[in-house]
């Protein structure tokens, strides 16, 4: 940091970004070399994308949202009823990668300002009260999604499942740069906020909210920004996430989803730019490695592991790692 | 024919409710006294609703004898998870912060991810229950126009009997006196010789026990039990408990009647107005903004202090 903060030059040589970046040209050289599926590929940077979402509320300001997943759902349904009702938005999506994001931005927007109107109410809670409100929120809206969306087409959509026509689906490589694009962005996002003045703020939320209030940050309105951020990115990886699925259940409002965000944000580390990141890969990996060799008992596994985690590591592998010094620098200094 | 389906439906829901409070005030111990937010308080009511179905189904023994099976499970239960994972985080703490509270919801959260999933590997998703048994009577009663089975009322007497036995064990008692000096300041009971260690372990270990034991209400109300069950105890529970005041036994009784009183009414007027089909999943939506309602407006309850 010193005299060079703020500057281009300060931001390169930062592990952050580069991690960032190898990371991107990891994913794009599997992708080219066809290591891994595209399914998998979807997956392992939906997992990170959603991971570096709730970061932004849950690490940053300290606010446990369980009800994360109800922006999943808002966006994956708005998604698949806008292209399923809409030619035009229909067209605009098969255009590729991009055209995903833009109508995909179109469905996260309208989760964001969900997020906004009810975050600007649900943010006065704090502690567990907010994260029990957040949970009703989501279940409210699982409920009324179930009961609503049946009767806008009782033949097709029964039991609240939309699933695409098969002139709606699209090549599994466009959701795959989609996906690619959405995880980019929230990571650099992260990255952005943790160096800026918002950042500190959260930060001084998380830490103390009171003496916060008092020193002259504006809480509320952070806070709600925060929230309506992460909101925004959730429902965009979901709205990709079930398009690359081919339908929409509502099993999008399923508290799983929150499972694997606060299980990875909790490995990596909360509160931390590389902590999502980190902790998104060995997820994916434990995931993949306890599914293929545990079926049926990797749940079981992964829930002991995050409890061992909570009770012996509670600030996860970055929190861990900064401790320790690399030829007499701190890594801290290095990681943030 | 609208008004029958009102009644029956506000005599299904209210009966539910009393169940429900039942199954709620291990969660109002927990959350009040140790402030241990028990996310994972579906899957430990089903713990006690399984090992019932299981002894009766697979050993033939009597759901009595699984009942009392169901509380001492529910208490060595309490006993490892006090030791094994919250001592670590609140048994020496004299005033339980924000980040210690969220700890143990994370702990729990993990807690009731092994736990279900263990449910769906080892017991199975398919349904399971007590299937013709009904305390050896006839299997519905007929009040007026309204018929309900007798499994729901009995387990709503079963209730009642509970919640009293719980509320008496912690008015009438020198342990229940104990608890409630450690919940409004464990310093001040540490110093009149309360060890409040001893105290936050037996909380822990009546209130999942309690908890265990109303798995045979749920058992009883549902029929046959899911995993997927918990899936909505643990919210309602949460529900119920803010509304009842955190800690307050007997409130969340009155706010399990409540809540269950709004189901059946709003269940009964969304099916008269629109539809009966989307009825179950609106009404249960109402339940939730009654919570969002309560968070927001009296945080300390409808009957705190």
């Amino acid at each position: 940091m010193g005299s060079a903060k703020g500057t281009v030059k300060s931001y390169i040589g930062k592990p952050t970004p580069i991690l960032i970046l190898a990371l991107t040209i990891t994913v794009v050289f599997a992708r080219i070399f066809n290591v891994a599926t595209l399914d998998t590929l979807v997956i392992f940077t939906y997992f990170i994308t959603i991971a570096a979402s709730l970061n932004i509320i849950m690490g940053f300001a300290g606010y446990v949202s369980f009800g994360q997943c109800v922006f999943l759902g808002i966006g994956a349904y708005i998604y698949a009823l806008s292209i399923y009702y809409v030619p035009w938005m229909n067209t605009l999506q098969k255009i590729g990668g991009e055209g995903i994001i833009i109508v995909g931005l179109f469905a996260s927007s309208i989760a964001a300002l969900v997020a906004a109107v009810v975050g600007a109410v649900v943010l006065r809670l704090r502690g567990a009260f907010f994260a029990i409100a957040t949970i009703g929120l989501d279940f409210a809206a699982m409920y009324i999604v179930m009961g609503i969306v049946p009767f806008i087409n009782p033949e097709q959509f029964y039991g609240a499942q939309v699933i695409l026509p098969s002139h709606c689906l699209v090549d599994k490589s466009a959701t795959f740069t989609a996906m690619l694009i959405t995880m980019i962005t929230v990571l650099v996002t992260n990255y952005l906020i943790k160096r800026s003045k918002f950042g500190m703020g959260l930060v001084s939320i998380r830490e103390d909210e009171d003496a916060a209030e008092v020193m002259g940050v504006p809480t509320a309105r952070y806070k709600t920004l925060a929230y309506t951020v992460s909101a925004l990115f959730t429902a965009l990886a979901g709205a990709i996430f079930y398009l690359n699925g081919g339908g929409v259940y509502s099993e999008a409002f399923d508290l799983a989803h929150t499972v694997d965000m606060i299980v990875m944000i909790v490995i990596g580390g909360l509160g931390t730019v590389l902590g999502p990141l980190i902790g998104g890969v060995i997820y994916y990996w434990l995931y993949d490695t306890l599914l293929i060799h545990y079926p049926g008992v990797n749940l079981i596994i992964l829930g002991i592991i995050v409890a061992l985690i909570i009770l012996f590591a509670p600030e996860g592998v970055v929190g861990i790692l900064r401790k320790y010094e690399v030829r007499g620098v701190r890594l801290r200094e290095i990681l943030e | 024919m609208g008004l029958s389906t009102v009644v029956i439906s506000v005599v299904h829901g209210v009966l539910w409710g009393i169940i429900l409070g039942a199954a709620s005030t291990g969660l109002t111990l927990l959350w009040g006294v140790m402030k241990v937010v028990n996310v994972a308080h579906g899957e430990i009511l089903l713990i006690g609703s399984y090992l019932i179905v299981i002894l009766y189904a697979f050993l033939g023994l009597s759901p009595y004898i699984g009942l009392l099976a169901s509380l001492a499970l529910g208490l060595i239960t309490g006993l490892a998870i006090y030791w094994g994972m919250l001592h670590k985080l609140v048994g020496k703490v004299e005033k339980v912060t924000l980040k210690i509270e969220m700890s143990t919801l994370l702990i729990m959260f993990a807690l009731s991810v092994a736990l279900s999933n263990s449910y769906y590997h080892f017991i199975g998703s398919e349904p399971k229950g007590l299937g013709l048994w009904h305390f050896g009577l006839k299997s519905s009663i007929d009040i007026g126009s309204v018929v309900v089975r007798t499994n729901s009322i009995l387990a709503a007497i079963v209730a009642v009997i509970i919640v009293a036995a719980l509320h008496l064990l912690l008015t009438r008692t020198t342990l229940g006196k104990s608890i409630r000096a450690v919940m409004q300041d464990a310093q001040a009971a540490s110093l009149v010789g309360i060890n409040p260690v001893r105290i936050k372990m037996l909380t822990t270990m009546i209130a999942i026990g309690v908890t265990t034991l109303s798995g045979f209400l749920i058992v009883l109300h549902e029929t046959a039990i899911i995993p997927g069950t918990a899936l909505i105890y643990t919210p309602l529970a949460f529900v119920i408990v803010v509304l009842g005041g955190l800690g307050n036994v007997l409130g969340s009784f009155i706010g399990g009647i409540i809540i269950g009183l709004i189901y059946g009414l709003s269940k009964a007027i969304i099916a008269l107005t629109f539809n009966p089909l989307a009825s179950a999943p609106l009404a249960l939506s109402t339940a939730f903004i009654v919570l969002i309602l309560v968070l927001l407006f009296k945080p300390e309850g409808l009957f705190g202090r």
